[in-house]
């Protein structure tokens, strides 16, 4: 069910964003969603489909490292597949800073902070809901990438990820 | 909904009442169809029995024609043990009841207590490798559920379509064991959700019929 973004001649130029469901998550709608956000805001898609297994995930893009990662789950189990995954991710070296974030239904009942807490302290840059702000905050994050990536100077980035290793250190 | 843990029978048997007798899925269905009620199916399933169990209570006990769900947990579906210990333990709270983990003889009380001429329970669960699903579903003694090697495969798992046609093949053995405990098996086709994620409605058809080959041809009755 992988399927990738057509690619234009300006390729070179454009970020690529994995796009993953969770391991027990099968749902499509949503990933659909999240791919056409994605390249409204110019990435290059790469979507890795449903219950996508940690394994196969990781192994993907520590093959080809992308500029984000995104997964995407409406299950109600994304607060604990979303931990392994991520755990899993920043072991591979060089997805030590590269921006992960989740976003859907992420437990049964509504969204919850310790959800989201705890997922940031796995490792996740940002987390989102399932509400129309958090939409807006998605879209904000993924224009805030792509001038990081393609600013003269990604110091700025390097130093928003020593902040959150820093907060994951002081929760 | 917090409440889940290691359960055993006495813990639900204590509610349950009389032993009700086997009403088959499609006479319940029919029965109400007859009387021209609109049947209403809330689709639910929760990691802990008290919680099924109550669940299951307030959808009888509306005021409409209902039909019980018992939908399995995600990571039962994908045969994920490991997660559904991790989650159990954790007191984490899961998207389905794992139907597998929990002991047959819990489900089954929760069955005999609300299962009844008038109420049916159908189990749910999206898993093109459901070989241990059936035996759970098997051993609790109940008679429906719904899926097949298609349309629970394509949407819901990476397995290849020949690997999830051989695995239903063998769950209808096994489904066809109830007719020794006096029960009919009942197998609804759902077709319905390829439809609605990514198919057309001439697929819908296909694979409707499809499954009515199928099932029939190893023992199992199939029925929208």
């Amino acid at each position: 069910m992988k399927t990738e973004s057509r690619t234009s001649h300006r390729a070179d130029r454009t970020l690529e964003a994995v796009l993953s469901s969770t391991s027990s998550d099968s749902h499509m709608w949503n990933l659909i969603f999240v791919q056409l956000m994605l390249e409204e805001h110019g990435y290059r898609v790469t979507n890795l489909g449903a219950c996508v297994p940690v394994e196969v995930l990781a192994d993907r893009c520590a093959a080809q490292p992308p500029a984000l990662v995104v997964l995407s789950t409406v299950n109600g189990h994304g607060h604990l597949d979303g931990a392994l995954a991520v755990s899993r991710l920043r072991q591979v070296p060089s997805l030590a800073i590269t921006p992960i974030v989740i976003g859907g239904k992420l437990g049964i009942q509504a969204s919850s902070s310790d959800h989201a807490q705890h997922l940031r302290v796995a490792g996740f840059d940002a987390v989102f809901g399932d509400t129309a702000a958090d939409l807006s905050e998605f879209s904000a994050f993924l224009r805030r990438v792509a001038a990081d990536a393609f600013a003269d100077e990604p110091l700025a980035r390097r130093r928003c990820r020593q902040d959150t290793v820093r907060d994951r250190a002081n929760l | 909904m917090t409440r889940a843990g290691p359960f055993h029978a006495r813990e639900v048997s204590a509610f349950a009442g009389r032993i009700a007798p086997p009403a088959p899925f499609g006479e319940v269905i029919a029965a109400a169809t007859a009387r021209g009620r609109l049947i209403v199916q809330p689709r639910m399933g929760m990691g802990d029995p008290v919680d099924m169990r109550a669940g299951l209570l307030a959808v009888k006990a509306a005021n409409a024609s209902t039909v019980g769900t018992i939908t399995v947990d995600s990571y039962t579906r994908c045969n994920d043990d490991e997660a559904v210990r991790r989650a159990i333990a954790r007191d984490a709270q899961l998207n389905g009841y794992p139907i597998v983990a929990h002991s047959s003889d819990v489900t089954s009380a929760i069955v005999k207590e609300l299962r009844d001429a008038s109420f049916a329970i159908q189990v749910r669960h999206g898993s093109a490798d459901p070989q241990r699903i059936f035996e759970a579903v098997v051993a609790a003694g109940l008679d429906a559920t719904e899926g097949g090697p298609i349309s629970y495969c394509l949407p819901y798992s990476r397995l290849p379509l020949a690997d999830s046609v051989k695995n239903w093949a063998v769950c209808c053995q096994t489904f066809g064991r109830l007719r020794d405990k006096g029960y009919e098996p009942h197998l609804e086709t759902l077709a319905a959700v390829c439809s609605a994620s990514y198919a057309r409605l001439v697929c819908w058809w296909l694979l409707a019929c499809l499954r009515r080959c199928f099932f029939p041809s190893r023992g199992c009755a199939a029925c929208r």
